[in-house]
């Protein structure tokens, strides 16, 4: 297995992977989108709110803005010694608190641990006009994706096959595939037909039937895959890669644990 | 996680995990069908909300548990394996 | 009120929606300033590309 990073910055990665099985890449893009916890706002009380919002408006704005997640000190609610009634274990509180005329952000939010922070600070909540308020008091819990989409951590995170263009020794430079081509990635050079970018091609195999005399192949290598993912703050991307993979693996391991219980 | 045994033989098992997706098993159908002992593997999901996916294994001269724990500790190391060298290439 | 997240892929456009409505109020190209603010899924595209903002009509009736 061995991998050549295209792009890689906070929130986005983008890399070749070579000798892995779809099964396993595709696992691990569905642990990123679904299984990986994150933290989101989940409990409010509001005490005040003459927004132009209705009290549930504001609950599910509230509830989808990302917080920057902290497995190390946070449980599951489900797997916490209170049984998820409500401790330091597995819940964070926070409040906000505005009056108008202002937009309220999510930058706005105090937490009262300064690790679990909005990713994005500048995400309006609701715009307040002159003398309106909103105040309320706010729990986020750890979940996963499968449960709702405020937990999700992956964004667009998806593969395909890495593509191999060959142009054979009888090309003739006749040059009919490079109109096809939708990505516009075939272009004669020196009266030599050449491939710009071919991590660009989406095996369409236009160029291949356009040719008349099967001068150019096009065919996705077995087990390499072009994968791309972004993050939505609460991990950076090498974190939720990691953390997409570990998923996996406490999966497996709680597997084997009550398999051998079981016998 | 809860498993549940539906039936076992020498040769077969058909087990009920609960709790989990096509994320683990799908994977550790792959990772099954890496081992020799292993005939054959089918998981079905009827559907998420009414039953819980059950996995069915059937080996040749092996022991299905110790095939289904084995091919977990494969899964275990190959993600672990994706881990380092992610951790490699992105520390440069 | 823009939504949060694109409700396709879940990305966060939200943060984006000032400085986008703001540049289309100048009479930029919504294409051009999508391209900028790095938006390039099309189901990002059209969260803000389609957003009428209904805050300021409502808040009469407060």
């Amino acid at each position: 297995m061995d991998i050549d990073i295209i792009e890689l910055s906070d929130n986005k990665a983008r890399f070749i992977i070579n000798q892995i099985e779809p099964a396993i890449i595709n696992g691990l893009r569905r642990s990123m989108l679904a299984e990986v916890p994150t933290m989101a706002i989940d409990y409010i009380n509001i005490y005040g709110n003459t927004s132009v919002l209705f009290d549930e408006q504001i609950a599910l704005r509230v509830g989808l803005i990302p917080f920057t997640t902290d497995l190390e000190s946070y449980v599951l609610p489900e797997e916490c010694d209170c049984n998820g009634e409500g401790c330091t274990k597995c819940q964070v509180s926070m409040t906000l608190s505005s009056k108008g005329p202002i937009i309220v952000y999510s930058g706005d939010i105090l937490s009262s641990d300064p690790k679990i922070l909005p990713a994005d600070e500048r995400i309006p909540i609701v715009e307040l006009k002159k003398d309106e308020e909103l105040v309320l008091e706010a729990f986020a819990k750890l979940g996963t994706g499968r449960k709702h989409p405020k937990w999700q951590a992956g964004i667009a995170c998806g593969y395909k096959n890495l593509p191999e263009i060959n142009i054979l020794e009888n090309c003739d430079s006749c040059g009919k595939c490079i109109g096809e081509c939708p990505k516009g990635i075939l272009i004669m050079e020196n009266d030599i037909l050449t491939v710009t970018d071919a991590l660009n091609c989406n095996l369409c195999n236009l160029c291949t039937n356009a040719c008349d005399i099967d001068a150019i192949i096009v065919q996705g290598k077995t087990n390499s895959f072009i994968f791309r993912m972004e993050s939505d703050g609460s991990y950076t991307a090498r974190n939720l890669l990691l953390e997409g993979a570990n998923t996996i693996i406490n999966n497996a391991k709680q597997l084997n644990e009550i398999l051998t219980e079981i016998e | 996680m809860n498993i549940k045994i539906i039936e076992k033989t020498d040769n077969e098992i058909r087990m009920e995990i609960g709790g989990e997706s096509h994320t683990l098993l799908n994977t550790l159908k792959s990772t099954l069908l890496d081992d020799p002992g292993v005939e054959l593997v089918t998981y079905d999901i009827k559907h998420p909300n009414i039953s819980e996916p059950v996995l069915y294994v059937r080996t040749n001269d092996v022991d299905p548990i110790t095939a289904i724990k084995e091919a977990s500790q494969r899964l275990v190391e190959v993600y672990e394996e994706f881990k380092t060298v992610i951790i490699k290439e992105t520390d440069k | 009120m823009i939504p949060i997240r694109c409700f396709t892929c879940g990305s966060i456009i939200s943060s984006k929606w000032e400085e986008y409505s703001k540049r289309v109020a100048e009479h930029e190209d919504p294409g051009v300033v999508l391209d900028d603010l790095e938006v390039e899924r099309y189901c990002c595209r059209r969260m803000l590309l389609s957003h009428i903002p209904l805050v300021d009509t409502f808040a009469p009736y407060q």
